[in-house]
């Protein structure tokens, strides 16, 4: 009797784990039974033996000249140039917002200008500017991840705790040596939260920006595919650009869990 | 402290998880301005006048970059006569009812199921990988798809809108009932109340304030998806506009298109924390 | 002797963890009378929250048994109101909603306005009645939960820590409040507290606890409470001899228990 509650939450765990199980099988069986049942056109939703026969085709044969994985480094690379620039220029304004007020009432109607706009209103704009390229997509990457950076950044350096700087400053810390022991490892949980969040909507924005005025890249496949009415390329596509951009939110929760090892443990 | 009952292992499952999301949700709460506004308006006067500057020493050619007169001339003219036989305001509509449409359809069909995946675990065993796998998935990737299917009209632009917002109306609201505290469920119990009582008098109403963050999130998503959309394949709305002024090199109408997307924008959030504001009277006091 | 109004027979209380299963409470055996007003002290694990929540029906016995008049304990019920030392207010009510929560959930909607303003008036929040609660000091806050337990009419009121999170001079006289309304009521209190003090000032029993597993050391009837609830006579119960004497008796067991 004194396990009761041990072997009833095991029980229940187990429960949840056969509903997963069979909500998934259901919908496996669903998709194998329209697709292979001739239910819905190989056009529209291709079964599982097309879509393996796209995928195979896509990594032995490539794309319009380019391997699969050229147009998914393309991609990643775009992403990373737009990320890494906007994140680190947004994080160091952020820091500086946080910080000084003055700094703060300079950047704040720019950053909150940025940060409403849908993206891919001023890519528009770029690729008049810049013509159709590597240019005008790297620059609309790095205003897309400025202002999510910044503004987690300053919230950061904002939610430091008066008691600690005080504590610093009570043993003799300059004003940088706060900053620099204090106020920036406080700030860093909220900057790699920032960080995450803008990844995911650079890479969001990337794909958009690939689909809309793109020539390589995992994006422009997809929509290149869609023309074509290709559907087993455009789902093998989606779920190459859903597991890249799993991998690339995790790699940063990794990261952070290494530096930040301090974080939700005050 | 100890494990009582059997609510408190529902609501503890999953609450590390939880708390990121939480987390992630607030970050995005709203800044308020502090320090000296003259500073503000200085970096606002700066911008207007680099742009004045570069327009009247033609820096940049006057087609790539229209000065501030003309743009606003363009506004004017747009106002009265329209983009290409729709109005300004036909532009607008069409926009914001596609992206409301998408938003409230998810709202209405995602704030209840993810309340249920909150409450009760097998819901949520049943649905939640589905949600999680949609999440990091970039809108417009699916929306080639949803072309495929429905066709270049309005139901496939819904239909994409409806996907963007749902897995984070629906995850929003699940983080909710986790965020119900335990002692105001012993004390609505040691109180008398019944289960449907309890769910509808404590968990739901503790769940409200995340319930909304989730909807501003998701609207801001919609938002920025359906000028996306509307740049790839549509024959109104502002998105259409701006795209098909880019055909013309007619510079003054993009920014005047871009402007006014920011505007609504703001509004659109404005919209949702005025009733938040109403409703949720009790956030952020504990 | 007729049987005991609350009475634990043989409780043992254990839970799984990841260290393997803790013993949080160990054989208690202890009855007490309808109108007593038992207080419960002991060092911080010593299980006295345990011994609460299972009284409340929050937990379940791992064995023995827990009876409220004779009848076992199944689980919560209005029959037991629960004060947490987190008033768990509802903030999203009003302060009469919140007081008349209990009678409300129940569908008893007609005698609930008067009792409400009764127990409101009682312990002066009536004005406040259209305020939310988190308008209202900790104090207030503290009250209003003990009167939202009250409305319900239960036959046993457990307080765990109530005052817990007050400063001194509120506690204090929030302790003259809780006196004057369980001197009016003759209801029957369990009360958790770790201040001994609190404990010989307003019990009529006091149970010291040890820790790991939770046992029970000692169980002493003291009569400060019986007096009368003028503030005077307060100060004067506090500083007298035979209550520094009962106080410091109950340390020292604390004390030698703790080890």
């Amino acid at each position: 009797m004194s396990m009761r509650p041990a072997l009833g939450s095991a029980w229940r765990a187990l429960g949840e784990r056969r509903v997963t199980a069979l909500s998934l099988l259901v919908l496996v069986l669903a998709w194998i039974g329209a697709t292979e049942g001739g239910l819905v056109d190989d056009l529209f939703l291709p079964g599982p033996a097309s879509l393996w026969s796209g995928f195979l085709d896509l990594v032995e044969n490539g794309y319009k000249s380019r391997t699969i994985w050229e147009h998914a480094a393309l991609s990643l690379e775009r992403v990373l140039a737009g990320f890494v620039t906007g994140a680190v220029a947004g994080t160091l304004v952020g820091l500086g917002m946080g910080y000084n007020r003055k700094i703060e009432a300079f950047f704040s109607p720019l950053v909150e200008f940025f940060r409403p706009l849908p993206q891919l209103a001023y890519l528009v704009l770029l690729i008049v500017w810049f013509g159709i390229g590597e240019t005008p997509q790297i620059i609309l990457l790095f205003l897309t991840a400025f202002p999510v950076s910044a503004i987690a950044a300053m919230d950061g350096v904002k939610s430091v705790s008066v008691l600690r700087m005080q504590a610093a400053r009570s043993m003799g810390a300059s004003e940088w040596q706060v900053f620099r022991y204090v106020v920036f490892p406080s700030a860093l949980h909220e900057i790699f939260t920032g960080a995450r969040l803008a990844i995911g909507v650079v890479y969001a924005t990337l794909i958009a920006a690939e689909i809309i005025a793109g020539s390589t890249g995992l994006g422009w496949v997809i929509l290149d595919a869609g023309r074509f009415l290709r559907s087993d390329y455009v789902f093998v596509g989606i779920l190459m650009i859903g597991v890249m951009g799993l991998v690339l939110d995790r790699l940063l929760l990794t990261f952070e869990h290494r530096i930040v090892h301090w974080a939700g443990r005050d | 402290m100890l494990e009582t009952g059997a609510v408190k292992g529902r609501l503890v499952a999953g609450r590390r998880p939880a708390r990121r999301a939480i987390a992630a949700l607030r970050r995005r709460g709203e800044a308020t301005l502090r320090g000296p506004a003259w500073l503000s308006l200085l970096s606002v006067s700066l911008v207007g006048f680099a742009w004045w500057f570069i327009h009247a020493f033609a820096l940049v050619p006057a087609v790539l970059l229209p000065g501030p007169g003309e743009v606003l001339a363009t506004f004017i003219e747009i106002v009265r006569d329209g983009y290409r036989e729709t109005t300004l305001w036909q532009d607008s509509a069409a926009t914001l009812a596609r992206c409301c449409a998408g938003f409230l359809l998810a709202c209405l069909t995602g704030v209840p199921l993810g309340l249920a995946m909150g409450y009760k675990p097998r819901v949520r065993a049943a649905c939640d990988y589905i949600i999680q796998f949609m999440r990091p998935l970039p809108p417009l990737s699916y929306l080639i798809l949803l072309i495929l299917w429905l066709g270049t009209g309005n139901a496939s632009k819904v239909a994409l809108l409806y996907l963007t917002a749902f897995p984070i109306v629906a995850s929003s609201a699940m983080a909710g009932v986790w965020t119900t505290k335990l002692q105001r469920i012993q004390a609505a119990r040691s109180l008398g109340a019944s289960e449907w009582q309890i769910f509808r008098y404590v968990i739901f109403p503790s769940a409200l304030p995340l319930v909304f963050t989730g909807a501003r999130i998701a609207l801001a998503a919609a938002f920025s998806t359906v000028v996306a959309a509307e740049l790839m394949a549509a024959t109104d709305g502002l998105g259409w506009m701006i795209f098909s002024a880019s055909h013309f090199l007619r510079n003054d109408i993009i920014i005047v298109g871009i402007v006014l997307l920011g505007i609504l924008g703001m509004l659109l959030n404005k919209m949702v924390l005025l009733v938040d504001g109403a409703v949720v009277h009790w956030r952020g006091v504990e | 002797m007729t049987s005991p109004f609350v009475a634990f027979q043989n409780l043992t209380i254990e839970y799984p963890s990841k260290e393997g299963p803790v013993h949080a409470l160990d054989s208690i055996d202890l009855a007490f009378g309808a109108g007593d007003f038992v207080c419960i002290v002991g060092p911080s694990g010593c299980g006295k929250t345990t011994l609460m929540q299972t009284l409340a029906g929050f937990i379940r016995p791992t064995s023995g048994s827990v009876t409220l008049a004779g009848e076992p304990i199944a689980g919560p019920g209005p029959d037991r109101g629960v004060v947490f030392q987190q008033p768990a207010l509802f903030p999203w009510m009003t302060v009469a909603q919140n007081a008349g929560f209990g009678p409300m959930v129940r569908g008893l909607g007609g005698e609930r306005r008067e009792k409400v303003e009764h127990y409101l008036r009682l312990v002066g929040l009536w004005d406040f009645r259209n305020r939310y609660p988190y308008q209202l000091s900790g104090g207030m806050q503290q009250r209003l939960a003990i009167v939202r337990a009250l409305v319900n009419d239960p036959k046993v009121l457990l307080m765990d820590e109530p005052f817990g999170a007050l400063d001194a001079l509120t506690r204090e006289k929030m302790q003259e409040e809780l006196h004057a309304v369980w001197r009016r009521t003759q209801m029957t209190v369990v009360f958790i507290t770790h201040s001994v003090e609190e404990a010989v000032y307003l019990g009529t029993e006091v149970v010291v606890m040890s820790p790991r597993p939770g046992r029970i050391l000692e169980r002493l009837a003291v009569g400060f409470s019986r007096a009368s609830g003028a503030r005077d006579d307060i100060r004067a119960i506090k500083a007298s001899p035979e209550f520094v004497a009962t106080r410091e008796r109950i340390l020292g067991l604390i004390w030698a228990g703790a080890g």
